[in-house]
């Protein structure tokens, strides 16, 4: 039986594997714009920008199995993008601490202060953090998304976890 | 500072909600990327363009000359455009524009390129409708099902097809369900095996496409469902989905294996998790309740209410 679908079979088949890697992929891309921004708003905004840049250059990525690192190396930037263009001073929300906390009161300040010594790092330390930490990947899978040297995240991840030791002792 | 805080932190992170509107922002992102990718296309376009006409004026010539071709167009299911592929967010998804007097009029189900399909199309007096209404769609599993909500919805005479949709290699079930105010008409697709679905939206006329594929990697989970007794008329649950609804509970509706309906509150992984919902929730409703262990695709056993009687 014919099917009225209008695209040739290639692109329909690009298209397809384009909205279920977004699919499978939307609700970790939110949680890791929102663990820059801390707001819904921007956070959204942030995914919209990923998904368009994401769409426009899908026909690029070479090797399905990388289509995880490339997405994701395309929210970092654009996070980051977001960042520097808006140049807002991004806080922790106490509020959200509160009411998404597993932890019990006496755990509370603890936990808010190693969220703003997450906030005082630099964008490149901050990103390791939220990767390696939050996303729990591994070292080399933070290394292709970054591209660089599993050596050099291993730097930036020491360096940013000694300066959260000096912040914290401040 | 000791290092362990941070892996603490992975659990809270997991948590953070996702808002109702991350489809919606998603589905406007991929609409920019179409209509950027289709003006980057629109010099290429213009460059063929001529000879597109003179192939369709031959087309059109052929269709008009010949009556076998123009008979053949007859079996093609009525497909418009792609408005969108749907986003689903914890399984559901929504999407069409408001509509009323809309009725159900046709379901189809074919196989194409390895995907099962089924197409859904909608009229208003007699004509075919050109955009789908107001709907949303939710996939549960054990068992698998796909309820759709149709607002403006007041006529389903596609219900003679049914029988057509029971010949999907994946369908095991399609009934309609009752809804209190008549505001929409509900359905329910149910399947005999755990499947990959995609959803498309698409207008003049107005259609919704579903592409089924079995979803061979999925691990079957034990489930826990917090539940009524089974009624052999839907309204009853309605009475009961408008008290829960103060809950923010999205319930669904389900066929036992006797074909008595039943209100499927919530389902837990756990036991102990039912167990305090249902405690919690007998304290403010007088609704009977009880818990019921199933998994995949096992038929939800027939606990009659007894009510009406005889």
């Amino acid at each position: 039986m014919a099917i009225g679908f209008s695209k040739n079979k290639l692109l329909r088949e690009r298209e397809n594997s384009f909205l279920s890697l977004i699919n499978e992929n939307q609700e970790k891309l939110y949680r890791i714009a929102y663990s820059y921004v801390k707001n819904k708003d921007d956070a959204l905004d942030i995914v919209q920008e990923t998904v368009y840049k994401a769409y426009l250059s899908y026909h690029k990525v070479k090797k399905i199995q990388y289509e995880n690192t490339w997405l994701t190396k395309i929210l970092i930037n654009t996070s980051i993008d977001f960042i520097k263009k808006n140049k807002k001073v991004v806080t922790t929300d106490i509020k959200l601490i509160e009411n998404t906390s597993h932890f019990n009161n006496d755990n509370l300040q603890q936990k808010v202060e190693i969220k703003e010594a997450i906030d005082k790092l630099n964008e490149k330390q901050k990103t390791v953090i939220i990767l390696r930490f939050y996303e729990d990947m591994k070292l080399e899978e933070i290394a292709k998304i970054l591209e660089s040297p599993v050596s050099t995240i291993k730097s930036i991840l020491y360096r940013a976890l000694n300066e959260m030791n000096i912040n914290l002792k401040e | 500072m000791d290092k362990n805080n941070l892996y603490g932190l992975e659990k809270e992170y997991k948590d953070i909600q996702i808002p109702s509107e991350l489809n919606h922002v998603v589905q406007t992102g991929i609409e920019r990327g179409r209509t950027k990718m289709n003006k980057r296309s629109s010099n290429k376009f213009l460059n063929i363009c001529a000879s597109l006409i003179l192939g369709l004026t031959l087309l059109t010539a052929s269709v008009n000359i010949s009556p076998t071709f123009g008979h053949s167009l007859e079996n093609i299911p009525y497909m418009g455009k792609l408005v969108k592929v749907l986003q689903f967010n914890n399984g559901t998804s929504e999407g069409g524009t408001v509509t009323d007097g809309t009725d159900i009029s046709g379901i189809d189900s074919f196989e194409k390129e390895g995907y099962e399909n089924i197409v859904i199309n909608f009229s208003q007096y007699d004509m075919l409708q050109n955009d789908v209404g107001a709907f949303k769609v939710k996939y549960d599993e054990n068992p698998y099902t796909m309820t759709f909500e149709i607002n403006g919805a007041r006529y389903i005479s596609a219900e003679k097809d049914f029988n057509k949709i029971l010949e999907n290699k994946y369908v095991k079930d399609i009934y309609t369900i009752v809804t209190a105010d008549d505001s929409a008409i509900r359905f329910v697709i149910e399947f005999d095996r755990p499947v990959k679905y995609k959803i498309e939206e698409r207008k003049d006329p107005a259609s919704l496409v579903i592409s089924l594929k079995e979803d061979e990697k999925y691990e079957e989970k034990k489930i826990y469902s917090l539940r009524t007794e089974s009624y052999v008329y839907g309204i009853f649950l309605t009475h009961f989905e408008e008290k829960l609804a103060a809950f923010n509970i999205e319930t669904r509706q389900l066929k036992d294996e006797d074909g008595l309906l039943f209100l499927e509150i919530q389902s837990f992984e756990t036991l102990e998790e039912a167990e305090e919902k249902l405690e919690e929730l007998s304290k403010s409703t007088d609704i009977e309740m009880l818990i019921e262990e199933r998994m995949g695709i096992k038929e939800p056993q027939s606990y009659p209410s007894g009510y009406p009687s005889e």
